[in-house]
């Protein structure tokens, strides 16, 4: 049965996820010198700061601890790309979650990966989907570094999960399944979420937010639209590429792709297609969301494993239907799934 | 520590050696100016356009007889793609011919160091290097005036913009390979050349051991294998069903709050930021690639 992989981000969220039915649980940590001189305006981790990671190091000892009270692993996610300034805080957070009983860092930097094998560390190392890997040759590289598993990025096919399960039974392979989709390649973009802490004067208003966390990106700032660069309202205009001169004859309708999307971005259709590819777990993206949102998650993610479980000769159409109208139920979207929220949106016309 | 200015200015001679970047054989006509020193032969975002095997030998051929160096750029690619640069690489390395590689995915590297072993020189490309690359990025950097919006709940928010720490610039103008240790490991897998963005807010070349190359004067923001391109079926699906629309058209994206207008074209998106010949020399960049037109 595919494994569910749950975030959170306090000891409190353990046990409630837990119930709802995660086997895995990742989590961020953070030192705040740190948060401080970098993740304040979150370029160099893609969730930096208080809201989505741990900065105590012994809440998140308790929770390892509580977690394993369940026999539930625990992962550490480093999904930044380090400059060589950060190294020295990089290695006090190392030696922190050293003295935790944490079961494996995922990770992104090969800085990071090499200077925790330096370390001699005994914890797994998983390989971020921030390093997107697409073929077979790019797994046998980064297992030159003795990763045990693999988080796929989103834009991974089907096929791709095939081979490469099958050419690395010594590794495991996650996929995404809810959450963040972005037409974009994670490892491959630098569009950086500094817009979205503008939405934070809107929590301004409820006194939750300090002098320093005023601090605002408004240069990319829309309050009609999420803050971040990739997520404004652009006027698009399709350009003849030999003649330079706009296109207006009909046959171009030009759309920025992140317009299209409008209810909470879903792989749950593909969980069907994961079991027979191969792949071990499946993820919920959300570190930086609150941890009712991650419980339902967890629960709609976890009925639709069941789904599978209970009948292993459900064919594809009925799963996926008893999947949407779950989807539906959970989160309220009225309109059918035509692809604009799915992370695999070619199950929908196979 | 070396941080290149950005302004435009005409390319003078001097010891930057010149690079243009031919996407495909239509545009080897650019080869006619003369004023090349390499061609970069092959696109760095599109497994769907690597060049044929026919067209790149027609490309090398051109090269050689203008007495050019030449350097096959080479994009992320799934199996398929791997398959369709082996076979170029398979070529080269029958006929001989030694060039530079540009490897935009762990996985090419991995093909060069186990079937082309020191075969061939090896460059880590843009996709690799992981710069910061978002086109607001100066603006995080400089000071701004405070502003007051109105938020969802109707009320007027004073937002006040805080110049980040000097660690904070110093690092988004730079990337991971400033680090020795991580220029180390990767020089065993062969590399001994970066290839660069000529960031809006500059670019920290300190630590920086291997040659560099920088391209101009398109910076690469962001890249997917969905491609966004205009056909009803993909706005529907986000199915990749790629007609070649970005041989077509491409789009821009405009928006007051950026300071850059964005290309898209094809599945990557671009801001531009020319770069100064002079400038680059003084701070150790021994080539400039020029591209003239959107890249895919």
């Amino acid at each position: 049965m595919l494994k569910i992989t749950a975030p959170f981000k306090s000891k409190e969220d353990v046990i409630p996820l837990i119930e709802a039915g995660a086997d895995e649980l990742y989590c961020g940590y953070i030192l705040s010198e740190i948060s401080k001189e970098y993740a304040h305006l979150p370029v160099f981790e893609r969730k930096g700061g208080s809201t989505c990671n741990f900065t105590d190091i012994k809440e998140l000892k308790n929770a390892v601890t509580l977690a394993h009270s369940r026999n539930t692993p625990v992962f550490c996610a480093f999904n930044g790309m380090y400059v060589k300034a950060q190294y020295t805080l990089l290695r006090k957070m190392i030696r922190h979650l050293e003295q935790t009983d944490l079961d494996a860092y995922i990770v992104a930097d090969m800085g990071l990966l090499l200077t925790l094998k330096g370390m001699k560390t005994k914890k797994e190392i998983f390989v971020s989907s921030f390093v997107p890997l697409f073929n077979f040759e790019a797994v046998a590289f980064y297992r030159n570094f003795g990763v045990s598993r693999v988080i796929l990025d989103r834009q991974v096919s089907f096929e791709t999960m095939q081979v490469l399960c099958a050419d690395f039974p010594d590794l495991d392979f996650e996929a995404f399944v809810l959450h963040l989709l972005c037409v974009n390649i994670d490892g491959f973009c630098t569009f950086a979420h500094i817009g979205a802490t503008a939405r934070t004067p809107f929590s301004a208003a409820q006194g939750n937010r300090s002098q320093a966390d005023q601090c605002q990106l408004f240069t990319t700032f829309d309050y009609r639209s999420p803050g971040d660069a990739c997520c404004l309202r652009y006027s698009v205009e399709a350009i003849g590429a030999s003649s330079g001169e706009p296109v207006h004859n009909g046959e171009v309708s030009p759309t920025f792709f992140k317009h299209l999307v409008d209810g909470v971005e879903c792989g749950a259709c593909a969980m069907y297609d994961f079991m027979k590819t191969g792949i071990k777990s499946v993820k919920i993206v959300g570190r930086q969301m609150v941890v009712e949102e991650n419980i339902k998650s967890t629960k709609f993610i976890k009925a639709a494993a069941d789904i599978l479980e209970k009948n292993k000769q459900i064919n594809r159409q009925d799963y996926i239907e008893q999947v949407q109208t779950l989807y539906r139920e959970t989160y309220g979207y009225k309109k059918p799934c035509r692809g604009n929220n799915c992370y695999h949106p070619e199950v929908l016309i196979k | 520590m070396a941080v290149i200015i950005l302004r435009y200015l005409e390319a003078e001679n001097g010891k930057v050696e010149k690079a243009i970047h031919i996407t495909n054989i239509a545009n080897l006509r650019y080869l006619q100016t003369k004023k090349y020193q390499r061609v970069y032969w092959g696109v760095e975002f599109c497994q769907n356009l690597i060049p044929s095997l026919e067209d790149t030998q027609k490309a090398l051929e051109l090269t050689r007889r203008a007495g050019m160096g030449f350097t096959l750029v080479c994009p992320f690619v799934t199996e398929s793609g791997i398959k369709r640069l082996d076979r170029i690489l398979a070529w080269l390395k029958r006929e001989r011919v030694c060039c530079e590689v540009v490897v935009n995915d762990w996985g090419v590297l991995e093909l060069l160091n186990t079937d082309y072993k020191k075969r061939f020189e090896i460059a880590l490309g843009r996709l690799l290097v992981r710069q910061q690359r978002d086109p607001a990025m100066k603006r995080v950097l400089e000071k701004q005036p405070p502003i007051g919006v109105k938020g969802k709940d109707g009320k007027i928010h004073i937002v006040v913009h805080r110049v980040p720490a000097e660690k904070y610039q110093i690092g988004v103008k730079s990337s991971y390979i400033n680090s020795r240790a991580n220029q180390r490991i990767l020089s065993e897998f062969g590399i001994e050349r970066v290839e660069l963005n000529n960031l809006v807010q500059g670019v920290d070349l300190n630590g920086l051991k291997w040659k560099k190359s920088l391209y101009t004067p398109y910076v690469h923001i962001s890249t997917t294998r969905f491609c966004p391109m205009d056909s009803k079926e993909q706005r529907t699906y986000r199915i990749n069903v790629c007609k070649k629309e970005c041989q077509k058209y491409y789009d821009i994206l405009r928006n007051r709050a950026l300071p850059k207008i964005i290309y898209k074209r094809g599945n990557t998106t671009f801001y531009k930021n020319s770069v100064n010949n002079r400038m680059a020399l003084k701070a150790g960049i021994d080539r400039i690639v020029f591209q003239p037109e959107i890249p895919f």
